[in-house]
């Protein structure tokens, strides 16, 4: 916890894991909405993907061992090298692949349930985490440990 | 330089768990003198006080540091290893609060000190 | 094994949605116990679902039980339906001239499904369905416990 002309900033990794969080409740409202069209005639379901994102988030310091490929312009792609931190960002694709189902919904709620089991873990995990950090805090703050 | 040796240092005979560190520089107390006080220059009296705090603060600062990047490849899914972060997280909490407790103990070491009569 | 935090859920849903299927395929074997007539000529022959190891490296399906033990990172991602094949053993006849379908010799060709064997098998993945279950909530148990490390 660092505090600069009053501001108070908690970390990067209390943020990283408020943004953990944040895409795993948005994962499970999408999960939610795949079940409920799990009959709907040529549903195609979605899916959510955070973590990539999330790892993006944190700037690397690059491999001294590699070469990076120079970048000139601002339409070079960036290969290797040092990655600055990029704002976070949840993306939502739709799955467009054909299922040989009558109804033309390409939903597995078998799959789904579990995705949603997988994903409401993580969530608890993370918020497990998140709430340790904050107790470490505060404890330091009162001094009472 | 690891807490136990650090502690014994400050207060002799002090029995303090060992958290594990990986390198021990001696298991027994030293009940000597009070290093860093007596003025001497002589190598072999051992690291001064100031450096017995300094290295037991970078080892708490180590393991939070530890602690901190596991969770975020926790999040980001660098590591899938739920025990290591949950234990090291666990280790550095540990860390802080027996730091904390030698910070009161030193704090109530000096105000002892200073409140005898010369 | 599949990448990801508690990734054995995945693996665990290969298994859920494939007994559902031998499900759907053992009900579709009962529902026709008696079925003579089909498109393509003749009774109704009983299917079953064949199933194989679905391994992750090569994202193929393994029907040799022995394949990649050799290699030790070759990772287990669950099972996989490779099949639903017809049951080639004989149909069973039953003498009955007045039936419409029977043959010059007066027997009936019937389907090869014993509504038994079908029941049994019925259990069996009605079983399995419920082992994954209980292996995912397993899972997300060893996941709660080791954060109970934290809480107290």
């Amino acid at each position: 916890m660092v505090v600069v002309m009053g501001e108070i900033s908690f970390g990067s990794t209390v943020g990283m894991l408020k943004n953990a969080m944040d895409g795993a409740s948005e994962t499970h409202s999408v999960i939610a909405n795949n079940v409920a069209n799990v009959n709907t005639p040529n549903f195609r379901r979605s899916d959510v993907s955070f973590k990539e994102a999330l790892a993006a988030t944190e700037a690397t310091a690059g491999d001294p061992n590699e070469l990076a490929l120079a970048t000139t312009n601002d339409r070079h792609i960036p290969i290797g090298g040092a990655q600055d931190a990029q704002p976070f960002e949840i993306t939502t694709t739709v799955d467009d692949s054909q299922q040989m189902r009558v109804d033309g919904s390409n939903v597995d709620v078998d799959q789904e349930m579990a995705k949603l089991s997988l994903n409401s873990a993580y969530g608890q995990t993370m918020g497990q985490l998140l709430q340790n950090s904050y107790t470490r805090i505060r404890e330091a703050i009162q001094e009472r440990f | 330089m690891d807490y136990a040796s650090a502690i014994s240092k400050v207060i002799p005979g002090t029995f303090v768990p060992d958290l594990g560190a990986a390198t021990k520089t001696s298991d027994a107390p030293n009940v000597g003198p009070i290093p860093g006080g007596t003025g001497s220059t002589d190598a072999a009296a051992g690291p001064s006080f100031k450096d017995t705090v300094k290295d037991l603060l970078s080892g708490v600062n180590d393991k939070l540091n530890t602690s901190d990047q596991l969770q975020r490849d926790l999040a980001s899914g660098k590591t899938n290893d739920l025990g290591k972060v949950v234990t090291s997280v666990e280790e550095a909490n540990l860390a802080l609060n027996y730091a904390m407790a030698m910070r009161q103990k030193l704090l109530d070491a000096y105000s002892e000190i200073s409140r005898m009569q010369v | 094994m599949a990448d990801g935090l508690y990734s054995s859920i995945e693996v665990s849903a290969t298994g859920l949605s494939a007994q559902r299927l031998a499900m759907d395929v053992i009900a579709n074997n009962i529902a026709n116990v008696n079925t003579t007539r089909t498109a393509e000529g003749g009774p109704f022959k009983r299917q079953l679902v064949v199933f194989a190891q679905k391994n992750e490296t090569t994202g193929s399906t393994s029907l040799n039980p022995m394949d990649d033990s050799s290699d030790p990172g070759a990772s287990r991602a669950g099972v996989d339906v490779v099949g639903i094949v017809k049951d080639q053993s004989p149909d069973k006849l039953i003498y009955d001239p007045s039936h419409p379908d029977a043959d010059a010799n007066g027997y009936v060709h019937m389907p090869n499904i014993e509504v038994v064997k079908e029941m049994v098998d019925m259990m069996a993945a009605s079983r399995a369905y419920e082992a994954n279950v209980t292996a995912i909530q397993e899972t997300r148990l060893m996941g709660t416990s080791t954060l109970g490390l934290l809480r107290a």
